[in-house]
């Protein structure tokens, strides 16, 4: 007998199991086998892959398995690889690796890949068949597998991980962020790593550069607030890498859009004090319009709320006085002529008047001459209360003063937050925290009341609005008037059109109710302790611990239909983020023509 | 007197004569000179370890099993399984696939011939070959006759894996008669059933560093356990490896063997190519219950032969239903 003669009589060995399929070998897309061991059971939620010995698997990639019923249909299962190891097979003791490798010990280095199913078709959830033959889902597979062939209206969320010549675009479904289905996109990682701005910001480009909002477009609308550095300053000028950057342009044709600056974009900075309305920015003034509120919006739209923002104020003897002072102004301001402001018959034309006028009206002195907006009897506010309330008016009138003008130092109506451009920047960086918040809680209030006052319209163009640092304007813990537009924006939004990209360091520290209205969920690099907190739960212990080591650029995504997290990439920014970055020679495609962007640029430092 | 432990573990006995349950045959006196004129130990010229290959096999009894006889005698009958492979170390390790064989037998002591018997699981099929054992008169014999076929399988595979001389090929236990064998195979006897030397010559074993061997010398024909080689058998001791001084020195020894037939120069060289290369295939002892004596590769090949005899309850099980399938119909039919 010789050695070819002998046959095997018993369990099918498994190193023969690779040369048995010679069929499936040749296909290039062919990957492996499902496995049936004890350890690493199929299941149709998820399944092990032993990976053939001259293919591999890495993380991230699509595949696909036909299972057989026994009825002969077929099902395919698809899944995304969220697991690869690699062991000497059988080797049981730790120094068995040397031995191995001098040649002592057989053992073979054998590679198995676990799958997270993502989808089966039909939907008969059986387990795929161990011996099942696993294959590398791509083109038209990888997008039944993602449910890119479910989505009518879809938008690209970024690109897949590897080598740019075979990276393909990651889809969301634009229904469930326009309204229709779902809205809102939250945002978390870490400042600086996580580029949450920018990724916000590359969000916005490819809905509106990319014309992804169909014959919305035109007509939708963004408001982003610039909170650190002036990176979102220079969104309308080409950035000078994609000349330098010879895989940029590719990365932008791969994902279907232009490559350049945003066309249609409005920058408004808060004026200086003085009075002269010039924009306070650093690096670029023309071009960027100064904006504050006449005295009388100040007090006919009740905006004194968005001077008490501490989250605590809400729970204070202070909220009730407010109320009070604010509908006194408000009937004040109704008395007053057209455009001005005036207290019992005397014109206020600064902000710092208003204070003093207030305070008349709070002395609880009984022989005052003023009528008291204190209340009187049980109702008065106590002198604690009242102290408490110019503390802060005063507070707020130190570092917002200046945004809320007379007449006398401006038409308010040029000086005004218009939107009529695509996206309209708001620089906030130079403004206090406190002048931060009014300004970002009144132009929200706006908007609310704005979109209202439309009605719902089916379809309207929506109004995107990014709003960095959400643990400081919507705290998990307390109540403040900017929290409460914010979670009227997270849970009526979308039927208003208003559509929230909230972003945050830490998902934890957010409102859990913003959080969890927002259809898409986006990672960026987490810290450790941060990725083990429950808000983070929906990405698993795998992705959680890949969270904590995201490189900027990177971003883990979940959205409603696909039951797995995915890691996107998405391209340098094709606009400028710094001065630095403008392409040089490059012609201001200022809207509205005759501004001149160019004047005046200094170097600004990089942020996220 | 100083107390020590013998390295294997308790349920394999030992690798020393003393576990042996037979006492040894009466033997001619052996050659100790044919090598050299002293009884001192060894130490051959360095050179790179030896590519080898060893020969070893598996064997299970499945069930056992009575059979009504023609005369209403039950006969004894025994399920078993075996399997016999090869293992290659020549830089790189590998199980010769190839070579493996898995073989089923239904052994039973009857007077008559019974059938075969082929049991169809899926894709599956598990045969067991009926063979008479007519001088079985217990289960165990029949163990025994298990064991031997699987040992004649073993002789079988060494003989074809023998005829590639460019490597030594070792084979379990003291070498058998192999039919047109060539002629680099070594004989391995991990369990020391008989000694062949006197105590005087035995004082120079515990002495034997690794890399060291006893002289050859020459088991005359017709002595031993093993008889049938015409010219004899050259033998020597080596030692696998240092032990922890806890162990005593004789529990690292082992003896080999090869066909007295072969030109003395040749048994030289594998005399001196084992002693250069079984210490570094010598296991630990935690590592295997039988180190140093069962070597690493051959660990990995006997795991390797017991996975491809199937799942042991897999085949229990088979044989339970096909087995009680004839049952349920004789008794209810």
């Amino acid at each position: 007998m010789t050695l070819a003669d002998r046959t095997t009589n018993g369990a099918a060995p498994e190193a023969l199991v690779a040369a048995v399929d010679a069929e499936s070998a040749r296909d290039p897309a062919f990957r492996g086998f499902v496995l049936g061991t004890e350890q690493e059971s199929s299941s149709p939620l998820g399944f092990s892959v032993f990976v053939a010995p001259d293919r591999f698997l890495q993380l991230d990639d699509v595949v696909r398995v036909r299972t057989r019923l026994p009825d002969e249909r077929e099902i395919d299962v698809y899944g995304v690889v969220d697991e690869v190891s690699a062991r000497h097979e059988g080797v049981q003791f730790t120094s068995d690796v040397s031995l191995v490798r001098d040649g002592i010990l057989p053992a073979e280095p054998i590679v198995s890949a676990h799958v997270a199913v993502t989808r089966v078709d039909p939907e008969i959830y059986v387990p795929p068949m161990p011996g099942a033959v696993v294959s590398l889902a791509d083109g038209e597979a990888r997008g039944r597998a993602l449910f890119f062939d479910a989505m009518e209206r879809r938008f690209p969320f970024g690109l897949s991980r590897g080598d740019l010549a075979d990276v393909e675009a990651v889809h969301g479904n634009l229904d469930f962020l326009d309204g229709r289905k779902g809205a809102h996109v939250n945002i978390s990682g870490i400042s600086g790593v996580a580029t949450k701005t920018s990724y916000a910001t590359y969000l916005l480009y490819s809905l509106f550069e990319g014309r992804r909002l169909g014959e919305l477009t035109t007509n939708a609308r963004a408001l982003i607030f610039n909170v650190k550095g002036e990176d979102l300053l220079f969104l309308d000028r080409p950035n000078k890498r994609l000349e330098e950057d010879a895989e940029l342009r590719p990365a932008y044709e791969a994902l279907d859009l232009p490559a350049g600056p945003f066309g249609s974009v409005g920058f408004y900075a808060p004026v200086r004090r003085g009075e002269q309305p010039l924009p306070d920015t650093g690096s670029r003034s023309e071009g960027v319009t100064g904006f504050f509120w006449s005295l009388r919006e100040f007090c006919e739209r009740g905006y004194l709320r968005f001077l008490f923002v501490d989250a605590d104020t809400e729970q204070t003897q202070v909220a009730g006085l407010v109320d009070t002072v604010a509908s006194h102004l408000r009937i004040e301001a109704r008395k007053s002529a057209s455009d001005r402001m005036s207290i019992d018959g005397v014109e206020v034309t600064t902000f710092d008047e208003l204070v003093d006028a207030i305070e008349t009206h709070l002395d609880t002195d009984p022989d005052s001459m003023v009528p008291s907006w204190a209340g009187r009897g049980y109702g008065q506010a106590s002198v604690g209360t009242i102290r408490a309330f110019m503390r802060r008016l005063q507070a707020g009138s130190r570092h917002l003063g200046h945004l809320v003008r007379g007449p006398e130092y401006g038409d308010p109506r040029t000086h005004r937050i218009e939107r009529d451009q695509q996206i309209t920047v708001v620089d906030l960086h130079r403004l206090h925290d406190r002048a931060q918040r009014f300004v970002v809680g009144v132009l929200l209030a706006e908007l609310l009341e704005e979109r209202e006052a439309l009605g719902a319209a089916e379809h309207a163009p929506p109004v995107f609005v990014v709003v960095d640092e959400l643990n400081k304007y919507a705290p998990r813990d307390g109540h403040s008037p900017i929290k409460e537009t914010l979670l009227d924006i997270a849970e009526r939004g979308r039927s208003l059109g208003v559509i929230l990209i909230g972003a945050q360091q830490t998902a934890s520290e957010v409102e859990q109710r913003i959080v969890a209205n927002a259809s898409f969920r986006i990672v960026g690099r987490l810290d450790t302790a941060e990725a083990q907190r429950s808000e983070y739960r929906f990405l698993g212990s795998t992705w959680r611990q890949r969270a904590t080591l995201l490189t900027p650029g990177s971003m883990i995504v979940q959205q409603p239909e696909i039951p797995v997290p995915l890691l996107i990439r998405f391209p340098h920014p094709s606009w400028a983020t710094r001065k630095s970055e403008v392409a040089s020679g490059a012609v201001a495609a200022a809207p509205g023509g005759e501004r001149d962007i160019m004047a005046r640029f200094d170097d600004v430092p990089a942020l996220d | 007197m100083v107390v020590r432990l013998l390295p294997w573990q308790p349920e394999y006995g030992s690798a020393l004569p003393f576990d042996s349950e037979t006492a040894p045959d009466p033997m001619d006196p052996v050659d100790l000179t044919v090598e050299r004129p002293v009884w001192a130990p060894v130490t051959p010229d360095p050179a790179p370890p030896a590519a080898v290959q060893i020969v070893d096999g598996v064997r299970r009894a499945e069930s056992h099993a009575m059979d009504d006889g023609p005369d209403g005698e039950p006969v004894f009958g025994l399920f078993g399984s075996y399997a016999v492979g090869g293992v290659r170390c020549d830089g790189r390790a590998r199980i010769l696939e190839e070579s493996i064989l898995v073989r089923r037998r239904y052994l039973h002591a009857g007077p008559d011939a019974l059938p075969d018997r082929t049991i169809v699981s899926g894709a599956a099929t598990v045969h067991f070959e009926a063979h008479r054992v007519p001088s079985a008169t217990t289960a165990q014999a029949l163990v025994g006759a298990l064991n031997r076929a699987m040992l004649d399988e073993e002789a079988l595979l060494a003989a074809e894996l023998s005829r590639d001389e460019s490597v030594v090929t070792l084979l379990d236990g003291p070498l058998r008669p192999l039919r047109s064998p060539g002629r680099r195979v070594v004989g391995y006897v991990k369990r020391i059933q008989q000694w062949y030397v006197s105590a005087t010559e035995r004082d120079l074993l515990p002495t034997l560093a690794p890399g060291e061997r006893t002289p050859l010398f020459l088991i005359p024909p017709g002595s031993g356990l093993e008889a049938g080689h015409a010219e004899g058998r050259y033998s020597w001791f080596l030692r696998l490896r240092h032990l922890n001084p806890l162990y005593h020195p004789l529990g690292g020894v082992m003896r080999l063997e090869t066909s007295g037939a072969l030109p003395l120069s040749e048994a030289v060289a594998l005399a001196d190519d084992t002693t250069r290369t079984l210490p570094g295939l010598s296991s630990v002892p935690g590592h295997d219950p039988r180190a140093p004596h069962n070597l690493v590769p051959v660990g990995a090949l006997e795991a390797a032969l017991t996975h491809r005899l199937g799942d042991r309850r897999w085949v229990q099980r088979l044989l339970t239903a096909n087995v009680g399938r004839e049952a349920h119909a004789a008794v209810y039919a």
